[in-house]
């Protein structure tokens, strides 16, 4: 089945460096919060549901990148808010770098000459 | 790092399930929550906004189930539900529990009993105190570059000065006969031996006293302590021994003491005398072959007592005077530094290293099983497919599997411990009997908690193949497939794998099969090599004549003089008919020496025999002339050898006065000097077939003056029967007042022998293989014509309505089973029939057609047990109703 024309599917292994980089830069999120901002962020939806954002949270926080604490939303709901921790920023600048490569070789060989 | 601490996180959340499911319960309630709240701040009712959070969110469960998946190892924590089930499943399948059981057992039993016996004899945990401590110290000569244990001078030395060994001590062997005041003789295992072996190792004495370091005293005393199995079999428990004299080595000794059974120091002697110290001076390389032997003082390391022998040993040698003779000692733990120490390590590699064939037989009745398993797994296809549609992972589901196959490999673990302890039994028996001696007196029958933990290793190696195998395959690729026909009949595969484990189970079935053949044969023909002689057994009596100290140095004119005097004494009792002496027992099953005439290289089986021999068999010479006394004596080049030497050597020409000379098999050292063959004499067999191998080449015993020899005394037809015990008296008699330096010992009579209990055990060993092998090989065939029918059970039912013959639908089912049966017993037959002819080759028959003989057989009797296998679920297959058959999914 086709999906949406307009939904990106994330590549493997994307979601740990994208959750890195949201809680980074917008500082502690929970699990809802972080979903509504990627999707305002992106130009376009993610499909991102939560039976894969949840495993990923689990497993970023059992690597020690992020840790989890409860806490109050601004609406007075308890929810419970990640942040990323010290080993969590060495491990997004060490992925970005990765990525940035990767991202390099692709381009070159999408945009480049290609032997007849 | 990172993955090293989610390892661990996971593995701590197995043990706090209740709070990481509250934990995800309340974090997912209050995302719903936040969804709703935006909803009703939107205008949404709360009735309509709490329904439009679960849809935004999406799958709340299905969230919740990956979290689980991430958060632990989730196919742990179903293991005890898990068990449950498969603990059902062995109930609800008895037929394949039964088998499966039966397959791992021998496989583990195998494996286990290995591996105690090898940790047993060579790592043992000697368990009384201080035991971890006891120390042996083994040298070598450096500029021989090979052990040396002559080293009593340097024990001395060693003695007065090493601190970090107490209570060091030395032993050599000694041997003969002890006799006692009746005139009773008879062999037994001793030792000259310091006094402190006995604070070594802590055993209270059941009657007397032990040695003490005042036996040792030159001047002290002859006394003698004795084992509990000596004073049973030699003093019928009598209390009152204490105190009684007997004679060991030409010398008198006063008993003093009984150790118990468990005590054999330094190995497994039953007889102590001490090792006297005269104080003369000593140099190095004198006296006997000792082993060394001390425990470390509390606290002190191998190393740090290595450390300070190597000091006091460098100081010894310095001091010496004369050539140097440079030693190198090593303090070793005490059981590895008795058994060959410098190639020890190498050793032991090679005996673990062993163990990776039993790991081979225990992959081969796992994959086995496996098929087994496989072939019920496509029974409980509906039931995995609609766990994967409800969200089970893949994991789950191969776990469920494996766990279900643990229950059954700990059943069969269990059985298996069973069977290692009979076989613990069987190894101390077979020990007994092929040595002659007690096991080593740290050998317990008891199971080491590291055979029990290396029997758990195997359990989850068998369970990884029996459940995961089967486990994996059954949740492969197809499983979308699967999902997506769901009700439209079996997909499941008996691929290639099955086909080859299958095939190979079939081919393996009748190599070992036919293997069993060869070896029963083997046995049989040695067995028959010993009934099939010429003279009759029950008249004669042979013992051992050895020199009496391993340090032999007496020159060969002494020992034929020694041997001549023995065989005057015996040849005056009225008992004795005759007296000879021999290097081997006629009718004993022995590899044959290359020998090179006229050309051709052939083995034969050698005797160097004393003179009367011939005689006292009974053999007429049928050409030429004996050896003189003098050609005895000297070892002349002279050679007398039996009928079926001429018939298959010669091709039945004259043969004295041809020459003929020892070769090496490999043709790598020169050849012997020649040898004249001066006379024929009649076979010492009466086999009805005889081959290259009945021929037998006599030389003179001055060829091989020193070392052992059986002597054989026949008796006077007047005293023949009963045991031949007044022949077996005489001998007694003429033996305990043996000259100086020769020993005569452990007489026995000629019909004595055979293989006893070990080989009616070896037989029962290979009984079991043999029978798991192939009702492993059934079980197989078995489950693929099952597996068969579950997938076309529709098929069949169709091709009955429209009115298919019964023969066509088996011909269609059989085809593919028949092909595999077929294929397994071709490949196996090609070895086996190779196996079976060179046995029977060797025992003189034509090895092509007995080969092809036993090979056709055994592929008969296999494939007959494969299409009976068959049978069973054929006629079901028969029994199919059309109607019936439709209405199966």
């Amino acid at each position: 089945m086709p999906s949406k024309p307009d939904s990106v599917e994330l590549l493997q292994g994307t979601l740990d460096l994208i959750v890195l980089r949201a809680l980074d830069t917008m500082g502690p999120l929970h699990a809802y919060a972080l979903t509504t901002r990627l999707a305002q962020v992106s130009d376009h939806p993610l499909s991102l549901n939560q039976g894969t954002l949840y495993p990923a949270m689990v497993r970023l926080e059992h690597k020690g990148w992020i840790k989890g604490a409860w806490g109050t939303t601004e609406s007075h709901r308890e929810a419970k808010f990640y942040a990323i921790t010290k080993a969590g920023k060495g491990e997004l600048a060490r992925q970005i770098q990765k990525w940035r490569r990767l991202v390099g070789l692709v381009d070159k060989l999408l945009l480049g000459d290609l032997p007849n | 790092m990172p993955s090293l601490r989610r390892f661990l996180r996971r593995l701590i959340t197995l043990f706090r399930l209740n709070r990481a499911e509250a934990e995800l319960s309340r974090e997912i309630c209050a995302h719903l929550q936040l969804i709703e709240d935006e909803h009703v701040a939107r205008g949404m009712s709360r009735e309509d906004a709490r329904y439009a959070a679960k849809r935004d969110f999406g799958g709340v469960e299905l969230a919740k189930e990956h979290q689980r998946d991430a958060r632990s190892f989730r196919w742990l924590a179903g293991w005890p539900m898990d068990m449950k089930l498969g603990a059902r499943m062995l109930v609800r399948s008895p037929g394949l529990t039964v088998i499966a059981v039966s397959a791992l057992a021998v496989a583990f039993a195998a494996g286990a009993t290995y591996l105690e016996f090898i940790n047993g004899m060579v790592r043992p945990t000697l368990l009384f105190p201080g035991g971890n401590r006891l120390v042996g110290i083994v040298s070598r000569d450096i500029e021989r570059n090979q052990p040396e244990p002559r080293v009593l001078r340097d024990f001395r030395k060693w003695r007065e000065e090493l601190r970090l060994i107490e209570h060091l001590g030395a032993a050599h062997d000694i041997g003969g006969d002890l006799t006692t005041d009746d005139g009773g003789a008879g062999p037994f295992d001793g030792v000259r031996i310091s006094a402190s072996a006995f604070r070594l190792v802590p055993a209270s004495p059941l009657l007397g006293r032990p040695l003490v370091d005042a036996d040792e005293a030159p001047t002290a005393a002859p006394v003698a302590v004795i084992g509990e199995a000596l004073w049973q079999s030699r003093f019928s428990n009598d209390p009152q021994i204490i105190g009684r004299t007997v004679t060991i080595e030409d010398a008198r000794y006063t008993l003093v003491g009984v150790m118990p059974g468990a005590f054999g120091f330094p190995r497994n002697q039953n007889l102590w005398l001490p090792l006297q110290n005269s104080g003369a001076p000593m140099t190095r390389g004198e006296g006997p072959a000792v082993v060394i032997f001390g425990r470390l003082i509390a606290g002190a390391s191998i190393e740090a007592a290595q450390a300070e022998l190597s000091v006091v040993s460098s100081r010894i040698s310095a001091a010496d005077e004369g050539p140097k003779q440079p030693l190198r000692p090593e303090v070793k733990a005490y059981v590895p530094s008795l058994i060959d120490a410098f190639s020890f390590d190498n050793q032991i590699l090679a005996l673990y290293a062993l163990n990776l064939l039993f790991l081979a037989l225990l992959a081969l009745c796992a994959a086995n099983v496996a098929t087994l398993v496989f072939g019920r797994t496509v029974t409980r296809e509906a039931e995995i497919t609609v766990r994967t549609a409800l969200g089970a992972s893949r994991g789950r589901i191969v776990s469920q599997l494996v766990a279900e196959a643990v229950v059954l490999a700990s059943i069969a673990a269990a059985v298996a411990l069973f069977a290692t302890k009979a076989g613990l039994h069987w190894v101390r028996i077979a020990w007994v009997q092929g040595n002659g001696s007690a096991m080593p007196f740290w050998w317990d029958d008891h199971i080491d908690v590291a055979t029990l933990f290396y029997l758990a290793v195997l359990v989850l190696l068998a369970a990884l193949i029996v459940g995961g195998i089967p486990g994996l395959k059954a949740t492969g690729p197809e499983m979308q497939t699967r999902l997506k026909y769901a009700g439209a009949g079996s997909t499941m595969r008996f691929g290639k794998v099955w086909t080859s484990i299958i095939v190979t189970q079939v081919a393996v079935t009748v190599v070992f099969l036919l293997g069993v053949v060869a070896l029963t044969w083997s046995i049989r023909t040695i067995a028959q090599t010993f009934e099939d002689v010429a003279f009759n057994r029950a008249d004669y009596v042979a013992a051992t004549v050895a020199p009496a100290t391993e340090t032999n140095t007496e020159d060969a004119a002494t020992t034929f003089r020694r041997r001549q005097d023995l065989i005057r004494r015996l040849q005056d009792s009225p008992t004795v008919a005759n007296v000879t002496y021999t290097t081997r027992l006629p009718g004993a099953d022995q590899e044959g020496t290359y020998f090179e005439l006229e050309g051709a290289r052939n083995p034969v089986r050698v005797a160097h025999v004393g003179p009367g021999f011939f005689a006292t068999f009974d053999r007429k010479l049928i050409a030429g002339r004996q050896f003189t006394l003098s050609e005895l004596e000297t070892g002349a080049a002279v050679a007398v050898v039996d009928e079926s030497f001429v018939r298959f050597m010669i091709g039945g020409r004259p043969a004295v006065g041809r020459q003929l000379r020892q070769v090496d098999s490999g043709g790598n050292e020169a050849p012997g000097p020649l040898i004249e063959i001066i006379g024929v004499t009649a076979d010492m067999s009466t086999a009805e077939r005889k081959s290259i191998k009945d021929g037998h080449l006599y030389r003179p015993i001055g060829a091989r003056p020193t070392g052992p020899a059986f002597l054989i005394v026949h008796a006077q037809p007047g005293t023949r029967g009963a045991g031949l015990g007044p022949v077996v008296e005489a001998v007694r008699e003429v033996a305990a007042s043996a000259p100086a330096g020769m020993r005569v010992s452990g007489l026995f009579t000629l019909d004595a022998g055979g293989g006893g209990d070990v080989i009616e055990y070896v037989f029962a060993a290979l009984g079991v293989v043999g029978a798991v092998a192939l009702l492993l090989s059934t079980a197989g065939i078995y489950a693929l014509i099952s597996f068969t029918l579950a997938r076309r059970t529709r098929e069949i039912g169709i091709r009955t309505a429209l009115g298919a013959s019964p023969r066509r639908i088996v011909t269609r089912i059989l085809s593919r089973a028949m092909w595999q049966i077929g294929l397994g017993i071709l490949l196996g037959a090609a070895p086996g029939f190779l196996i079976v002819g060179s046995v029977a080759k060797e025992a003189g028959f034509n090895g092509y057609a007995y080969g092809l003989m036993a090979a056709g057989a055994i592929a008969g009797f296999v494939l007959i047990v494969a299409v009976v296998s068959c049978s069973l679920p054929l006629r079901r297959a028969l029994r199919i109703q059309p109607t019936e058959a439709l209405r199966h999914p």
